[in-house]
């Protein structure tokens, strides 16, 4: 076994041998429209949702990942891309935001024997 | 009425609700992560009023006016501008998180795509497989394990030939450095480190010979199979979901009516209303089930082949709600 993982007793599961870095992806500018309850592009006049410019990255927002949004000061109405810094999720078949999560056990005070406070939202 | 539950980032809610408007099909678009800030809601138990209250759209949605819901990704408004400690933050999230859950139990007799509680059951991988055996697939050679002699012997049963996968989700979190684990190849030389399977349950399968990827998207009692030629790139031959760098073709797939029944079986038994099915075509041209996602993409699978699939959820909600 690699020295590495075996460190003061430290054991480095073995999963994680297979985790990969993600390279920056790139994503258009678009925005939540509160009118058409949708993401739009914003140009000088008019406004096209996301979904209907036909841009490659659709696929890639609806396939296997979803891009994070980023903040920035560039001219909104461009249809530039922006380079985005990290991949929030990457197997979007998977939902992570409604799984009722196990809590690590540490030391969790219970306040109340008919409370289940081992369940908390992601 | 139809009520998307989902955040302002879902895209795949974008492209249902592009038709819905171009159609004039009313529908309401709880976009969770604006709770707390442009939602506010308000559940009166006397005179069972339970509503919700958009500031941004100037509207009042009374719950009981909900006929169907499609449900995706919602999320928790982010509250960090509070001014609150980290318990205190979590105190909020986890109380505005079980809000959510009492609206969906408000919810519950509606129609949904897919029933929330379904989902949560049915992503469970371990449970799919089972469920999937009993329905009569043929499954994969599967271990999950933390003993380093069963896993030993496992792999070399399967002539050092396996896969190793995630049980729940591939990512690994991080805010600075997120990584991610797909399903990948074990190496011969692994072998030796199978002890560190003992500080997380690891996942290993037989792998199979692949001639491609299919993915079967069951919407109602409607079928959308589609092969997917993974094996044209080293990228994406394990896993296709991997390819970042070149564009797989895609073709449409004549599932054979056994496993038409059987998928739509599996959907059905789940108590789901969709289902995205992964299965492996092998050389023999036998084919294998791998999982099914309960929430799982179609967009581009639509985009690409011209699947009819939006239209059939969007028929669903309508007719299956009584909209």
């Amino acid at each position: 076994m690699h020295k590495s993982y075996i460190m003061g007793g430290f054991m480095k599961p073995l999963i994680f041998d297979f985790a990969l870095h993600r390279r920056k992806e790139q994503a258009p500018k678009f925005e939540y429209d509160y009118e058409l309850n949708l993401n739009v592009i914003r140009r000088k006049d008019y406004k096209i949702p996301f979904v209907n410019t036909g841009h490659s990255s659709l696929e890639l927002m609806t396939k296997t990942k979803e891009i994070p949004r980023e903040d920035d000061d560039e001219n909104p109405s461009s249809l530039e891309l922006l380079t985005k810094t990290y991949v929030e999720k990457e197997r979007d078949d998977e939902d992570d935001s409604i799984m009722l999560e196990l809590m690590t056990k540490t030391k969790i005070d219970r306040e109340r024997d008919d409370e289940d406070d081992t369940i908390y939202y992601k | 009425m139809i009520l998307f539950i989902t955040n302002k980032n879902d895209i795949t809610s974008d492209y249902l609700i592009d038709k819905l408007n171009k159609e004039k099909i009313d529908y309401y678009r709880l976009n969770t992560d604006d709770l707390l800030s442009n939602i506010e809601v308000n559940f009166n138990f006397d005179n069972e009023k339970f509503n919700i209250i958009d500031h941004k759209k100037k509207r009042n949605i009374d719950l009981k006016e909900v006929k169907s819901v499609y449900y995706r990704r919602p999320q928790l408004p982010n509250i960090e501008s509070f001014g609150l400690n980290k318990s205190e933050l979590d105190f909020v999230s986890k109380e505005t998180a079980f809000l959510l859950e009492g609206l969906y139990k408000i919810l519950k007799s509606k129609f949904w795509i897919s029933p929330v509680f379904s989902i949560r059951e049915a992503e469970n991988k371990i449970y799919q497989l089972m469920i999937a055996k009993e329905l009569g697939f043929k499954v994969p050679s599967s271990l999950i394990s933390t003993i380093e002699s069963e896993a030993k012997d496992f792999i070399i049963n399967k002539k050092y030939d396996c896969i190793v996968k995630p049980i729940k989700s591939g990512l690994i979190a991080d805010t600075d450095n997120p990584k991610i684990i797909f399903t990948s190849r074990l190496r011969k030389n692994q072998l030796g480190s199978l002890a560190r399977i003992r500080k997380c349950p690891t996942y290993f399968q037989e792998r199979i010979e692949k001639e491609a990827d299919i993915r079967v998207t069951v919407v109602g009692e409607k079928l959308f199979s589609a092969k997917i030629n993974s094996q044209t790139s080293e990228e994406t031959k394990t896993d296709w979901r991997k390819g970042q760098s070149h564009k797989l073709s895609y073709e449409t797939f004549e599932l054979p009516k056994e496993l038409q029944i059987k998928s739509a079986n599996l959907v059905n038994l789940l108590d789901l209303n969709f289902g995205a099915i992964d299965f492996v075509l092998d050389k023999k041209g036998a084919l294998t089930f791998l999982e099914i996602n309960p929430n799982g993409q179609w967009v581009w699978i639509e985009e690409r082949l011209g699947f009819n699939i939006s239209e059939e959820l969007i028929n669903l909600l309508i007719e299956r709600g009584g909209n």
